[in-house]
């Protein structure tokens, strides 16, 4: 188990595909509920899960995950309403994952690509120890 | 990307120590040079180990195994090394094809980390671009760590600098002196009379002398010692004897003697001292009274209330009040401290003056700590410098050394207010008085009888004379004097502060407060006397 260090508005988050594997959490159901009706629809079509390999755009780790968060990404995420104001901000956050595929954040570049809610909420939201839909400060997976 | 240990405050705080084969370094490193250095080269010096010692241990890891970089090949059993884990290392247990609808072909690792039971994957032959790709084969390694030694000590000397003080403090074979350090092993003989030297020409200079001029006296024979080795220590010999008194600067000593240390520098002069409780509160007053604190200099105003300071000024004007002539001390009102060197802590330094006039050095000793200089009483006398007199304070190149003076005019005979005991009240009357200097005709008075004056002041302090009672008494007594009506608060505050210490801001607030005085507005005050 990884040491708790009290995250700061210069802590790097990002989206923890671990989290997602643990029981009663589903991401596949969760990126389909983030989806366009065009992808709802390919899903529909094609229902059987396909992985791809995510690689992690700052350390070179590899997770197996969902290929329908690429096909969102491809598809949906472009759309200037993908992220409306009227979204909660953890899903906000999410969004914004998606569209930058999982590049970690402060709190203080979520606030600039957001335009909502000052960074120190968004700390005070992500930065406890409940996690919400898997944004974690992206902390290295080993140290010494 | 990548931090180093070292480029944390974390590794300052917590791991930073100052280890026997560092010790060992420095131990050296005074050997081969034969001289002292200071806290900020040991910093310098400390953190250069600790960056050399870190990189060590990084090449070591290195020559473990390959860096990771998502676009090399490797195979299963080779040990990567990956440098944004802190350079942990791990074993690549297998391969497999790796799926990207975008990235094409690639392989994915599973490493097993050494420490602990982490595994994780990880992408190899990677062709699309990566952060990580193309990295160079001694990523993180620091070619040349020297050049961050400064900028590490800039910005964590409030860590590192007392770990190191605290270490070598401990450890007997090393000696400081004003935060510079040195070998004991090292330290020049001085024989325990040459100290009678040392102190019999303090006395004969009639006031401190800086190392250098010491040094001269004692004609050392260093054996081959640096004059860095010797300076250092005489200082250090001269610092561990009660008898010396170190009152020069942090980084220009000076060596006195304790007994010729006058008492009034170990406590402020009584005239000095503000009765405990003697305070105000400026939100009481009103804008126009509020402002008159800047115009009259006392130490005791707060600065925020005190005359505004000219950063640039090489010189300073300021009027002589009573507890100050009768204390032979000048006040170190905000103005005049913007002149005085910057003192670090409560240490008393000792300041060489010159008389503006006769070229005259005396000294004077700088009192921070209550905000005082020591030793003009004979020079007031010998100039008849009165109360309220003009005292012009200027700076020279030497931080330790200050012109003082007055501003001279034709000798005249004036009529001027002088403060006398009447039945064992101040009294004041107007009084023809030949004076040849400028004062400012507010707060100018003659004494008669400062034996009187004094017993009269004794007494007020041990009755804890209200101010109110005081300005009772002393009001009237100097309305008498005045065909206006009115008195200024200037010359209010100068004849109170005959009979008892009180500062600006309680006077203003004890005048605005009492029944019989009335605030006439441009500084002036009226007092209605009893029907």
């Amino acid at each position: 188990m990884a040491k708790y260090i009290k995250p700061t508005l210069k802590t790097k988050f990002h989206i923890d595909f671990n989290w997602w594997l643990q029981p009663g959490k589903n991401l596949r159901r969760y990126l389909l509920a983030h989806s366009c009706d065009a992808v709802k629809t390919m899903v529909d079509e094609n229902p059987e899960p396909q992985t791809m390999d995510w690689v992690d755009p700052e350390t070179g780790q590899v997770f197996e995950i969902d290929q329908l968060w690429h096909v969102i990404r491809r598809h949906c995420a472009d759309e200037p309403d993908f992220v409306p104001d009227t979204l909660p901000l953890t899903e906000s956050i999410f969004r914004l994952f998606l569209m930058n595929d999982n590049t970690p954040l402060t709190p203080v570049e979520m606030e600039q690509l957001l335009g909502k809610r000052d960074a120190r909420t968004i700390l005070r939201t992500i930065g406890g120890r409940r996690v919400y839909e898997g944004i974690r400060p992206a902390a290295p997976i080993v140290s010494k | 990307m990548n931090q180093r240990p070292t480029q944390t405050a974390a590794f300052w705080h917590n791991d930073f120590q100052i280890t026997d084969e560092a010790t060992d370094a420095l131990y050296n490193k005074f050997i081969e040079s034969g001289k002292p250095c200071s806290i900020d080269e040991l910093g310098l010096f400390f953190v250069q180990k600790a960056l050399e010692d870190e990189e060590k241990l990084l090449r070591a890891e290195l020559a473990q195994g390959k860096i990771y970089q998502p676009n090399d090949t490797y195979s299963v059993g080779d040990t990567l090394i990956f440098t944004l884990y802190n350079y942990a290392a791990g074993t690549v247990t297998a391969t497999r094809p790796g799926f990207h609808p975008e990235y094409g072909e690639f392989t994915v690792l599973d490493v097993a980390f050494k420490n602990g039971d982490v595994t994780a994957s990880f992408a190899a032959d990677f062709s699309a671009p990566h952060a990580l790709a193309n990295a160079g084969s001694a990523a993180g390694l620091n070619e040349d760590g020297s050049s961050k030694t400064a900028q590490i000590l800039a910005e964590r000397r409030d860590i590192i600098l007392p770990k190191i003080e605290k270490a070598l403090a401990a450890n007997p074979n090393f000696v400081q002196f004003n935060h510079h350090w040195f070998l004991a092993d090292m330290l020049v003989e001085i024989q325990e009379g040459l100290l009678n030297i040392v102190d019999a020409a303090i006395d004969i200079n009639n006031g401190p002398l800086d190392v250098t001029a010491l040094v001269e006296q004692l004609e050392l024979d260093g054996k081959g010692a640096t004059p860095e080795a010797i300076q250092f220590s005489v200082n250090h010999m001269l610092d561990n004897d009660p008898r010396f008194l170190n009152v020069g600067l942090p980084g220009q000593p000076m060596w006195h003697l304790q007994r010729l240390k006058p008492p009034e520098i170990a406590q402020p002069p009584h005239n000095l001292v503000v009765p405990e409780g003697l305070t105000f509160d400026p939100d009481t007053l009103s804008p126009d009274i509020r402002a008159l604190l800047s115009e009259i200099d006392d130490e005791a105003t707060p600065k925020e209330f005190a005359r505004a300071i000219d950063p640039n000024a090489d010189e300073v004007t300021f009027v002589l009040n009573y507890p100050h002539r009768r204390s032979g001390t000048l006040p170190v009102v905000p103005a005049v401290e913007a002149l005085l060197p910057v003192v670090p802590d409560d240490r008393v330094i000792a300041l060489q003056f010159v008389d503006g006039q006769t070229g005259d050095e005396m000294v004077g000793w700088y009192v921070r700590r209550h905000r005082y200089i020591f030793g003009f009483g004979d020079w007031f006398t010998a100039h008849q410098l009165p109360v309220g007199a003009f005292i012009v304070l200027k700076r020279t190149d030497n931080p330790l050394r200050m012109v003082i003076d007055y501003i001279p005019q034709r000798t005249l005979r004036e009529w001027v207010r002088v403060a006398t005991v009447k039945n064992n009240q101040l009294a004041f009357e107007m009084r023809n008085r030949q004076l040849s200097c400028r004062y400012d005709e507010l707060m100018v008075i003659g004494e008669e009888g400062s034996e009187a004056i004094d017993e009269l002041w004794q007494k007020t302090t041990e009755k804890n004379t209200p101010i109110s009672v005081l300005i009772d008494r002393i009001f009237p007594e100097l309305l008498k004097l005045t065909s206006q009506g009115a008195v200024h608060t200037n010359t209010l505050y100068s004849a109170i502060n005959v009979a008892r210490r009180c500062p600006p801001g309680p006077l203003l607030q004890e005048l605005s407060n009492h029944p019989r005085c009335e605030w006439m507005r441009h500084g002036y005050w009226t007092y209605k006397t009893a029907e």
